[in-house]
């Protein structure tokens, strides 16, 4: 190995071996895996860190605040680390140490080895096969989930077994997780505890869950797997150089190279320029795509990687209905982490006699606070005021129960991130801009979801269901797609080890870089691409910074199982 | 602050820092204050004593006290009302996006002292034509005041005490999640259940070509 040793400072500030912009999931997991290796790694990350007692938690208002400074989207927040994001869209991200991996619910879902065949399947709109499989990604969804820590229980029959992926014991599903169980044991569909990233036991200094039910706005026990208490803590005892406050504002590129990033210090206001052998780009589906563009420049007219005018497209976010339940007896969902207590992949596979393609999940989650529930819970069915008030919200609260489906959304060119030429960031760089139409074939399958859902309920005896219909547009949860990993150069962005088509020493792993969305949430699947990406750059690093060119998938110099059998070990 | 050494830091250039002013040693205070505030902003509105019996009656109107569960006005709703309004000298951005000045005068105008000594019946009808307005501000109005209300009411400890005592289906509820969770109140998964479950997975080298739905096909391209 030829890279430089970790931590050194002072005077050599401004070159590194592997510069990293962002520091969600993607991010986090190349500085975890790279600076164990003893590789120099420069962290660029234009929020701050959050501290436990800037979370809402405590607070008798914590509902409200879901609408303004804990909002999921940026738009709603208006934080100066954060950059708007304009079009049809609700975007959920935060600009912080770790990422929107700090504002999620941590369900963590693998993707199926179907969902790495979507172009065999069916091939309908974007949709190509990833130049991967499942069996090629498993060994890193093992080694992130034993980084992170995730709860959960083994023999799930609908996925392949995973016995080296250690878990905790599952978050608890309380009267909310058991019903719906029995709703579909009734009908006699597939359901399974879910896997989360929640830790139900102490580990990392991190505190157990302790159930309280408000996982989406973060957690400031350390429970839920941000990676500001999970992987980047790690990353920094190895001598990883963290830079908060550090907006980069475009990825420079000599020579068939990517040679390092511009910054500006939000604090000071003063940019600077660093420079590196191995640059990672991991600013989630809307910021990498953006920064993408943003770095056009000499020789790379319409942004970086983006000679085949892809860089930005096939934008999925999953499509997205909530179903409200309730029932006459206690429920109790203000109670009990949220990820996911459990799921059903009951019709997660395409079936052509729905009149679709792909398939839909099921999630449950859970109610929140009382003047959340007042004020209309999940669907926005707003309570009753006046007389009818009290006898609305007596029957109400304590009985309700969240499902929501989402579905695969096929990856639509059209739908896609762009440069928005007038509106900008707090620095002054162009805020993104999304367009983004749910079609047909995404439209059934919600309609669809929201009846097996609604199945459920009725076998269950609810009292009462509402439901918000197909969400356009979806919930921005996941944003996937912007920058594929794809077979050649003419269908993606990246190769099959995540370097970039254009240059060989960029590389995205992140949100942009999934092919297809599957019908799971993401994060997992994120991070076990950044794991798998950042082995090959660990395992073939002199190879990758001599490359003047991207190798073709057959020809890449590959990556060595035992190696990474003797790095576990 | 400003490194000493510019050059072997790669500094490029160094402009005024942004979003604060240029005399500030550190943005971060300004960013800080500029942000939502939990809790709210302080210092809060402050209301007349006139205006401060419209909200109150307001309230109480929307959420009628009984059954055990206190009047909106006995719990200090004028409170979190006053610290959820954006007050004058701030940028209105913030749910429930009520701006003092236009807010106290819509208060004054559309509602006035005497709603606070109305009947329950003549201030539901006054607050029901709010609601039902063709006028957008007047209907805007109603959604905030309703809003404020159900927020802040139900922020209330007293509240919370009340669902508890109350309501069979709260009475675990306590209000702020944090910092005792509900460790013990959360019903498990049964023991050794999951051989029963149902389910299966296409194998990779299984996946073979689906027929696509005819209008599907023609909808989009296929590969």
């Amino acid at each position: 190995m030829t890279f430089r040793t970790n931590g050194s400072n002072g005077a050599d500030r401004n070159s590194t071996d592997v510069l990293i912009i962002g520091s969600g999931m993607s991010g986090a997991a190349f500085a975890k895996r790279l600076t164990d290796a003893g590789m120099k790694c420069t962290l660029l990350e234009q929020g701050d860190w959050i501290r436990p007692v800037e979370y809402d938690h405590f607070h008798d208002e914590f509902d409200i605040e879901r609408n303004r400074g804990w909002a999921y989207d940026p738009n709603v927040r208006q934080g100066p680390e954060d950059f708007p994001v304009t079009g049809f869209t609700t975007p959920y991200m935060i600009n912080a140490v770790g990422g929107s991996t700090i504002h999620y619910a941590a369900h963590w879902p693998r993707y199926k080895p179907i969902d790495f065949r979507k172009g065999t399947e069916h091939g309908v709109a974007g949709n190509i096969d990833w130049p991967i499989s499942y069996e090629d990604l498993a060994p890193y969804y093992d080694i992130n989930d034993a980084e992170v820590g995730i709860s959960g229980v083994h023999g799930d029959p609908a996925y392949p077994p995973r016995p080296n992926a250690p878990r905790q014991k599952p978050i608890n599903p309380g009267k909310l997780g058991l019903k719906f169980a029995k709703g579909l044991d009734q009908l006699g569909w597939h359901w399974w505890p879910s896997d989360n990233g929640i830790i139900t036991e102490g580990r990392d200094g991190r505190l157990p869950c302790n159930e309280c039910g408000n996982c989406l706005q973060g957690c400031p026990r350390g429970a839920l797997a941000g990676m500001d208490v999970s992987l980047i803590p790690k990353a920094l005892a190895n001598g990883l150089d963290l830079r908060t406050n550090a907006r980069v504002t475009r990825i420079v590129a000599k020579g068939g190279k990517a040679t390092g990033a511009e910054y500006i210090d939000r604090v000071t206001g003063e940019t600077h320029f660093v420079s590196a052998n191995i640059v990672i780009l991991a600013a989630n589906g809307i910021g990498t795509p953006r920064l993408l563009l943003m770095s056009a420049q000499e020789g790379h007219p319409d942004g970086l990687c983006n000679a085949n005018g892809l860089v930005g497209t096939h934008l999925m976010h999953h499509s997205f209905a909530f179903v409200d339940c309730w029932f006459d007896d206690p429920v109790e969902g203000y109670l009990g982490a949220f990820g996911a207590p459990l799921y059903s992949h009951e019709f997660y596979h395409s079936d052509s006699s729905r009149g679709f393609v792909n398939g839909v999940a099921m999630q449950v989650g859970r109610s929140f606070g009382s003047a959340y529930a007042a004020n209309g819970t999940h669907t926005g069915a707003v309570m009753p005021w006046g007389a009818n008030h009290r006898e609305h919200f007596n029957e109400h609260f304590g009985h309700h129960l969240l499902v929501f489906m989402f579905g695969e959304d096929l990856p639509i060119k059209e739908n896609r991130v762009t440069l928005d030429p007038e509106v900008k960031d707090s620095s002054g760089l162009p805020a993104p801009h999304v367009e983004f139409n749910v079609s047909e074939n995404d439209r059934r399958l919600c309609e669809f979801g929201v009846e097996r859902i609604t199945d459920v309920a009725n076998a269950l005896g609810a009292s009462e269901t509402n439901h918000t219909g197909v969400l356009s547009p979806p919930p921005g949860w996941h944003l996937m797609g912007t920058a594929r990993m794809g077979n050649n150069p003419e269908d993606s962005t990246t190769n099959m080890y995540s370097q970039t088509w254009e240059l060989p020493n960029l590389f995205i792993a992140d949100g942009a870089a999934l092919t297809t969305g599957g019908i799971v949430n993401p994060t997992s699947t994120i991070g076990a691409l950044s794991t798998r990406a950042a082995e090959y750059i660990k395992q073939n690093y002199q190879n990758i910074v001599e490359q003047s060119k991207t190798p073709a998938n057959a020809d890449a110099p590959g990556l060595s199982n035992r190696e990474l059998e003797l790095s576990a070990a | 602050m400003p490194s000493t050494n510019r050059e072997a830091d790669g500094i490029e250039s160094a402009p005024e820092p942004f979003g604060a002013k240029a005399t500030d040693l550190d943005p971060r205070e300004a960013w800080r204050n500029e942000k939502a505030q939990l809790g709210g902003f302080n210092p809060p509105v402050r209301f007349t004593d006139d205006q401060a019996a419209v909200l109150n009656a307001v309230a109480d109107t929307i959420i009628p006290p009984g059954g055990g569960f206190p009047a909106p006005s006995e719990v200090f709703i004028i409170d979190f009302i006053s610290r959820y309004v954006t007050p004058a000298d701030k940028e209105l951005k913030y749910f429930p996006l009520a701006g003092e000045a236009k807010f106290k005068k819509q208060v004054d105008g559309l509602l006035g002292a005497s709603f606070a000594d109305a009947s329950n019946d003549d201030r539901t009808a006054t607050l029901r034509r709010l609601e039902e307005s063709d006028d957008e501000d007047e209907a805007a109005f109603f959604v905030q005041l309703r809003s404020l209300t159900y927020y802040g009411y139900y922020a209330r400890p007293e509240v919370t005490a009340a669902i508890r005592k109350e309501l069979p289906a709260g009475r675990e509820y306590h209000g702020p999640p944090q910092p005792y969770g509900y460790l013990g109140k959360v019903e498990p998964w049964p023991e050794g259940r999951w051989d029963k479950n149902p389910g299966g997975y296409i194998a990779t080298d299984a996946v073979t070509r689906i027929e696509i739905p005819a209008d599907i096909k023609a909808e989009y391209e296929v590969s």
